[in-house]
């Protein structure tokens, strides 16, 4: 099943939570809405699965022929909800055993061979052991774990997962997270969890306080941000604002003392942003097909597990790198010492601010 | 002293074996009080359910209708009983009727007295339910009905409290009982009614045996409240 939603808003009470949505779930792959939380995910989520009303805009449904299907009407909306399921984000568990709750859905849909259904699902999801247990004494991740069986045992084409593992432990994370490639239906899932996006997401659309800041796959996201937003939001700690100059066919960006080489068609005042993996650092100068090498001075060194972050001052302007332990020890990086940092012109990204 | 300890040995002696006019006293009590909670209870819940569904984000006109059944419920007992008498009396609008002193203008009356005491403890265990439950549900693809059904059922214990709650305020109830009713023997004399008018005429037995199964009704009613509302 294929949704598509045009121009969608909402507002609560005057407040505008959604706007100028306009996007396209497509079959069988994962889509994902990342973003802060506030951002608008989950009111977004709740629309598309028919839970609320949008202020403005429309949905559309396809099957899996392509054909529209009706939105409009009591029984043609029920239908719809029955061939997609939500789990949201703390589910509710019904004051019952784990298999009374999981078996739920399928119960009022009259199906057949619930017994077998709901068994297969619950080894499927480690919770065998607890299929007798009332559902309201588990865990979090235990609790999760149902809500996920309980939409899955109905076989849904479509699954909508609202943060469905943020405050987990890590054995629920796991077989969940396990279990998302193998599922054969479309999905979309809400998150604000970056390495979740990226592993999982075929398609993500970055939402920021309601409205929808850029799109794409997760390569063209984390490498190309639209907006200082979105490269702050992942993680993009090289990011200064300036101008470019154009000389002898090159062009260059300024800001402050520091001019870098790079390559571009746009023009004017503009933002740059620089991978901290894309910076080279050496004792001495280098002389290579890196257009950009600089001098400047350590100032702050932090180790990260197996990385050093090294943040390094040229003329002003902080450059933010990274090396493996063994580098820092064979560079012999220290506080305050001189340092040559190079990188490709082709590394540094070049956008202007999206303001929309 | 010696008369009083006399009567509660007649009395005793009543009900060990049952006397079949008390059977049949406590039996219509049971079925009155019986009949008017069915009533209210079909009428509260709906009430109770509807007004949580429009409670769901509290505004202006959903808050004046929880005022309203507030109000209902703190209406004196004889208050309605004045009401129901000068509705059904034979110059009253429906006194063609010729529903005053039967059975069923008793349930009649006990039912308006206990909807609102259902309708109120539904609404606050409906809503105490809260909207994800509703949503779960439909989420998974419950029609209307099946909905209802299963908010029901979470909500069950907190209704069961409802209904024995409702239940024991109108089997206790005497005056608008007795004004409506009119305690005719064989017809529409009850526990409280009986009660009331036989200790008064002197017939301190009848009054005392009664006294005691009604006691004995309330207390199992309360024990079962408790019992529940510790789930």
């Amino acid at each position: 099943m294929k949704i598509r939603a045009i121009n969608l808003s909402k507002r609560f009470n005057g407040k505008r939570v959604l706007e100028d949505i306009n996007l396209e779930i497509e079959e069988n792959r994962i889509t994902c809405f990342l973003g802060p939380n506030g951002a608008g995910k989950t009111t977004l989520l709740r629309i598309l699965d028919l839970l609320e009303e949008p202020t403005t805009g429309e949905i559309v449904f396809y099957n899996q022929a392509g054909l529209r299907l009706q939105v409009t009407g009591y029984r043609n909306r029920l239908e719809l909800r029955r061939r997609m399921v939500m789990v949201m984000q703390n589910p509710i568990m019904f004051n019952d055993t784990v298999y009374a709750n999981v078996s739920y859905g399928l119960r009022i849909h009259h199906k057949k061979n619930i017994e077998q259904k709901v068994d297969e699902i619950l080894e499927m999801l480690g919770l065998d052991r607890l299929r007798n247990i009332p559902a309201r004494n588990l865990s979090g991740g235990e609790k999760q774990r149902v809500a996920l069986a309980r939409g899955l045992v109905l076989e849904p084409e479509l699954l909508f997962l609202d943060e469905p593992t943020s405050d987990l432990d890590p054995l629920s994370i796991r077989i969940i997270e396990d279990l998302l490639p193998q599922l054969k239906m479309t999905i979309v899932l809400a998150t604000h969890n970056l390495l979740q996006a990226e592993r999982f997401g075929q398609k993500i659309y970055l939402l920021n306080q309601g409205k929808i800041v850029q799109e794409g796959r997760p390569e063209q996201i984390f490498t190309q941000p639209y907006s200082s937003f979105v490269a702050e939001f992942i993680g993009l700690e090289n990011i200064w604002q300036g101008e470019i100059i154009e000389e002898n066919g090159n062009k260059f960006f300024c800001s402050g003392n520091l001019r870098i080489e790079i390559v571009t068609e746009l023009e004017g005042k503009v933002h740059a942003a620089l991978r901290p993996e894309e910076i080279l650092l050496s004792n001495d100068a280098l002389h290579s097909s890196a257009r950009n090498c600089f001098l400047g001075k350590i100032i702050d060194l932090e180790q990260r597990g197996a990385i050093f972050l090294v943040k390094v001052d040229v003329n002003g302007l902080p450059f933010q790198a990274m090396v493996t332990k063994k580098s820092k020890e064979e560079l012999d990086l220290q506080l305050y010492k001189s340092i040559y940092l190079a990188f490709k012109a082709s590394a540094v990204h070049i956008f202007k601010e999206r303001t929309t | 002293m010696n008369p009083l300890f006399e009567a509660i040995g007649n009395a005793l002696g009543m009900l060990f074996p049952p006397k079949s006019e008390i059977l049949e006293i406590v039996g219509l009590s049971l079925f009155v009080s019986g009949c008017g909670l069915i009533l209210s209870t079909c009428l509260g819940l709906t009430l109770g359910f509807f007004l949580a569904q429009i409670n769901l984000s509290p505004n202006r006109f959903s808050t004046l209708l929880v005022n309203i059944l507030h109000t209902w419920m703190a209406l004196p007992a004889i208050c309605i009983g004045l009401l129901v008498y000068l509705f059904f009396t034979r110059q009253g609008p429906l006194g063609s009727l010729g529903l005053l002193y039967t059975p069923q203008v008793m349930i009649l009356a006990q039912g308006i007295l206990a909807t609102p005491i259902v309708a109120s403890l539904s609404f606050v265990a409906f809503k105490q339910l809260g909207k994800e439950v509703r949503e779960t549900i439909l989420s998974l693809g419950a029609n209307y009905l099946q909905m209802v059904l299963m908010l029901i059922k979470e909500a069950r214990f907190a209704l069961l409290a409802a209904l024995i709650t409702a239940f024991a305020r109108i089997i206790g109830e005497t005056g608008m009982t007795l004004l409506v009713g009119g305690n005719i023997k064989g017809y529409t004399r009850v526990m409280t009614t009986a009660i009331a008018l036989e200790t008064m005429k002197g017939n301190f037995e009848l009054g005392i045996a009664l006294g005691i199964i009604l006691l004995i009704v309330a207390f199992i009613i309360n024990f079962c409240l408790q019992r529940i509302q510790t789930k």
